[in-house]
């Protein structure tokens, strides 16, 4: 019994060794780039750390015990009959106890505290609005309002504050490591710090993916988002605050089409206009309470890629008429759809 | 088994169909006179069809032989005798050796369908935009096969073995209520009913789950969800009370608490779990339902519901849950570890507080399902340390387990592989639960395929693993033939394989920004998606063996022995398969079950001489 206490607790430490080398040099995380992300893997590693002797004691008991005499006839004679009533399930439990105890503790109570009760002052307020299946973002002291897109500056401490305005979804950025669920009828906040520069072109992790089932489109619910340096995001507020408030007057002669959005999908698949004349879009969005808007592009494939629409209303909930003014571009094919519905609300504009 | 036979054989069930029928009918007609006085259609898809079967269900319960076998008596008259022969299988029978049967048989064949659905969803992913459903199409049967394989995991362990083998183990005749054993079987085929016909008015795509708001506002399919899983749990409820009673007072003489096997006290343990909790699912349930056919907005924000309401209500059961799938698993685990270790039951009492203390404590650890759910934060710590505390008396099991293999020479007959492999797949479980307990870690994981991965770890890791155990060990017992064992331990090796490099690699995916219950996913994880699917298949094909060797043994197995593990537990000292009595004559227990190498150890138990039973008494 001794010696096969030796050889078990030798295995075990072979096995440990090995497996905290593992956790030590192979890590599960792609690149975190938020200061509660970097906690939430710090906590993750500690964990790691904690279980691999864990994991490896009752492999190495069970791989010895399989090793030491295993037969497939049966064994003619009993085992030894130990009862297990002395010290073993004492000590069993103080060692598990203790374990416990320490995940209790750090990272627990301690990450909590790190993670929710931290007074890191807000730098920027971004209102999150959920929607079956989009994701729209207002930037109230920045007057900006953005769909399926989340510009966020290097370094700033941004709150978001959640809410959905139809069934649950959870705001999940992959990267940031944080979520926390949109309900509706109340508001829920997360408060983080972006650590280091990147966007969903290069790194698909960078998107606010939807994390709790929220129906048909659920796993197509993303947007992309992009990190920038701090004066780089101010330009890019600037100028989209400034793009939203000039509206031109639509000519007399200007050829209008008339669109309905009715039960998420429009009355329309397919729009022809002339070149070179001006286009009025009246889009008449008919469903209550749902944000809908009518935008141009160049191809779906644009859309998709996060390029800026040709043209476009801001998003709104019905029921309302929008009007779109703009001039039609050279012959060709072009792509509309609704922003909030880019599965459903779709459709081609032709021009002659 | 002649065509002649064939008409007894369907006679019970072809009545429980008019039955349900004729109640349908009534039940529609009082939703539709209600709804014309109230000057609306007379139909209305939800209201009438929750109305209407709430009077099929009584009436499949009376047609299939509630009436005949029990509710006769209930106007002094006489009941029909039970049907003999093998039709018995397909009756309202109240041998509990029959109806464990009759519950194995009906959860397996829901397994397979529902395994067939895992194999359709995993398809489907090989590709990051779907390789075969639409959006809706996937959603629909990643929900269906969610909750058929939850209701195998709440009944197929403990509705078939359960039955079969508690009253045996504990030298019963029978259970404390056959009638209400039986009618515990005959609530679940409307289950199955309900759930795969929900397809057919659209099905419902909100998971096994269903939160609402969105189960308030999906297809009607999602009505005969929660009316299912109101059935469901009323059978639940009603097996949980009969194995309390059964286990309190039906034990034979000598059977002392120490001495019960602890299978049986996994049972025990299981079942107040069932009989506490299960009603909080109903109530989800109905809420939802009422929600829906009756406007009460118990969860709309609007006018004044909550929507987090209902994971409280839901996770207060669904917690526990999981111990009532777990708990029996490990019995059965602990069960054969001892048997063919051929050593005592390491740490005996050890092993049931743990498994009492996970009665105790799964009350209060629901609200870690909701860490992200936007609970107050002051509510995070609590639930943290309930959690992480709960890892105590599970650790129990652990210890009793290696304390049994320890110094053993180990039988490694299929039954042992699998609870050999059960360790192991409930470690990764348990372990990993620790990281969804911890709350800043669970922040990230949390709705990702690591909890896919945890789940499916500690549910076909810890249960499903061990009902196949419990299936090769028992088989023998059960039918009186012997399965193939080189099948038995191919079966084994695939299905372990097979199940390690598929759920493995997806704790890497929940790390990666894959989340559960998608339809497309990223193109970067396309690769190791690919993986998991392959091994999917081959999990998936690991049962084909399973299935072969179940047909073969049953019709042309060798004929097993009474007691061909010899082992020491009563249902081994009866006839293979039992008499219908169980016994010859009672049994008095007089050592313990697993005191294997115990120098002058009394026998677990003995049998009175027949006929000499009643001076024992005495």
């Amino acid at each position: 019994m001794r010696r096969d206490l030796a050889v078990v607790g030798v295995l075990w430490a072979l096995l440990t060794i090995v497996g905290e080398l593992l956790a030590v040099f192979v890590d599960p995380f792609p690149l975190t780039r938020s200061d509660k992300g970097e906690d939430i893997e710090g906590a993750f590693l500690v964990l790691v750390y904690m279980a691999v002797p864990v994991f490896t004691f009752v492999i190495a008991v069970l791989v010895y015990s399989v090793l030491r005499s295993s037969t497939t006839e049966f064994p003619e004679e009993d085992g030894p009959p130990i009862q297990g009533r002395g010290a073993a399930p004492v000590a069993w439990l103080a060692v598990t106890s203790g374990l416990a105890l320490m995940t209790i503790i750090y990272p627990g109570i301690v990450g909590i505290n790190e993670l929710f009760f931290d007074d890191d002052e807000t730098e920027l307020v971004v209102e999150v609005e959920a929607v079956q299946w989009a994701w729209i973002f207002d930037y109230p002291e920045q007057d900006v309002s953005t769909v399926n897109d989340l510009v966020l500056p290097l370094d700033r401490n941004v709150t978001f504050e959640i809410t959905s305005t139809d069934v649950l979804h959870s705001f999940w950025v992959p990267s940031f490591l944080m979520k926390i669920d949109a309900v509706p009828g109340k508001t829920t906040e997360i408060t983080l710090r972006p650590t280091s520069v990147g966007s969903f072109a290069t790194d698909p992790l960078m998107r606010v993916q939807c994390a709790e089932l929220c129906g048909l489109a659920h796993s197509k619910m993303t947007a992309r988002v992009s990190v920038m340096e701090a004066d780089e995001f101010d330009l890019w507020a600037a100028e989209k605050a400034s793009v939203s408030t000039s509206e031109p007057t639509p000519a007399a002669d200007s050829q209008q089409i008339d669109i309905v959005g009715k039960d998420i999908l429009f009355d329309l698949d397919a729009i022809t206009v002339e070149s070179g004349r001006q286009v009025l879009v009246a889009f008449d969005n008919q469903d209550e309470a749902v944000p809908h808007n009518w935008a141009l592009y160049e191809s779906r494939d644009d859309a998709e890629g996060g390029e800026e629409a040709i043209a476009g209303s801001p998003i709104e909930a019905g029921p309302l008429i929008q009007q779109i003014v703009f001039e039609a571009p050279e012959p060709g094919t072009f792509f509309f759809r609704c922003d909030v519905h880019p599965t459903t609300m779709i459709g081609e504009f032709t021009v002659q | 088994m002649t065509v002649a036979g064939a008409w007894p054989a369907a006679r019970p069930i072809l009545k429980g169909f008019v039955g349900a029928a004729i109640g349908f009918g009534v039940g529609a007609g009082i939703a539709a006179i209600g709804r014309t006085l109230a000057g609306d259609d007379a139909w209305s898809l939800e209201l009438s069809f929750s109305v209407g079967y709430v009077f099929a269900l009584i009436g499949w319960l009376a047609g299939v032989g509630v009436w005949e076998r029990w509710g006769l008596e209930w106007i002094g008259r006489e009941t029909r005798p039970a049907t003999e022969g093998w039709q018995r299988f397909f009756a309202f029978t109240t041998d509990h050796k029959v109806i464990g049967v009759q519950y194995l048989v009906t959860f397996l064949l829901l397994f397979l369908v529902s395994g067939l659905f895992a194999m359709l969803i995993r398809a489907h992913l090989l590709e990051p935009e779907g390789a075969i459903f639409g959006d809706d199409g996937y959603n629909r049967v990643m929900s269906l096969h969610g909750i058929i394989m939850i209701a195998v995991a709440v009944a197929a362990i403990i509705g078939g073995f359960g039955n079969y083998f508690v009253p045996i183990m504990i030298g019963a005749d029978d259970m404390a209520f056959p009638r209400v054993n039986a009618l515990s079987f005959w609530l679940i085929p409307p289950v199955a009913v309900l759930l795969l016909s929900s397809q057919a008015v659209g099905g419902w795509d909100s998971g096994w789950t269903a939160y609402p708001p969105l189960s308030v506002t999906n297809a009607s399919g999602q009505v005969f969800f929660t009316l299912a899983i109101i059935t469901f749990g009323l059978s639940s409820i009603l097996g949980g009370l009969n194995f309390l009673v059964t286990v309190i007072l039906m034990r034979a003489p000598g059977m002392s608490w120490g001495r019960l096997p602890i299978f049986v006290w996994a049972m025990f343990a299981a079942s107040i779990l069932a009989l506490t909790f299960t009603q909080f699912f109903a109530a989800a349930m109905l809420m939802v339902t009422l929600d829906r056919v009756a406007d009460m907005s118990f969860f709309n924000a609007e006018r004044g519901g909550a929507p987090l309401l209902y994971q409280h209500v839901f996770w207060f059961y669904s917690h526990p849950a999981v111990y009532i799938f777990v708990l029996p698993g490990l019995g059965i685990t602990l069960e054969i570890l001892a048997h063919f270790s051929r050593k005592p039951l390491f740490a005996y009492r050890w092993a049931v507080a743990g498994l009492l203390g996970i009665v105790g404590l799964s009350a209060v650890v629901w609200a870690h399902h909701m860490f992200i759910a936007g609970i107050s934060e002051d509510l995070l710590v609590p639930f943290l340390v309930t959690t992480e505390i709960i890892s105590i008396p599970t650790g129990f099991v652990f210890l009793s387990a290696l304390g049994t293999i320890w110094m053993a020479r180990l039988w490694l007959r299929t039954p042992m592989l699998f609870a050999l492999g059960v360790i192991f797949n409930f470690l990764i479980g348990g372990i990993t639960g620790i990281f969804l307990a911890d709350v800043p870690t669970d922040i990230t994981l949390s709705d990702t395929y690591f909890v896919v991965a945890h789940f499916h770890y500690t549910i076909i890791g810890g249960e499903i693993f061990a009902l196949f155990a419990a299936i090769y060990y028992w088989f023998p017992k059960m039918t009186g033939r012997m399965y193939n064992e080189t099948l038995g331990k191919l079966h084994f090796w695939l299905m372990f394989i097979g199940f390690n490099a598929t759920f493995i690699p997806m704790f890497w995916l929940g790390l990666n920004g894959m989340n559960r219950r998608i339809a497309s996913y990223t193109p970067d994880l396309q690769d190791v998606n690919v993986l998991v699917s392959v091994m999917g298949f081959t999990m998936g094909a690991s049962f084909l063996i399973f299935v072969a060797n179940m047909i073969w043994a049953f019709a042309r197995g060798p004929k097993a022995a009474d007691d061909p593990w010899r082992a020491r537990t009563l249902e081994w000292q009866t006839s293979s398969p039992p008499i219908e009595e169980n016994f010859p004559s009672p049994p008095i227990v007089t050592g313990g079950p697993y005191d294997y190498g115990v120098p002058d150890a009394p026998k677990h138990g003995v049998f009175a001489p027949a006929g000499a039973s009643d001076e024992e008494g005495s």
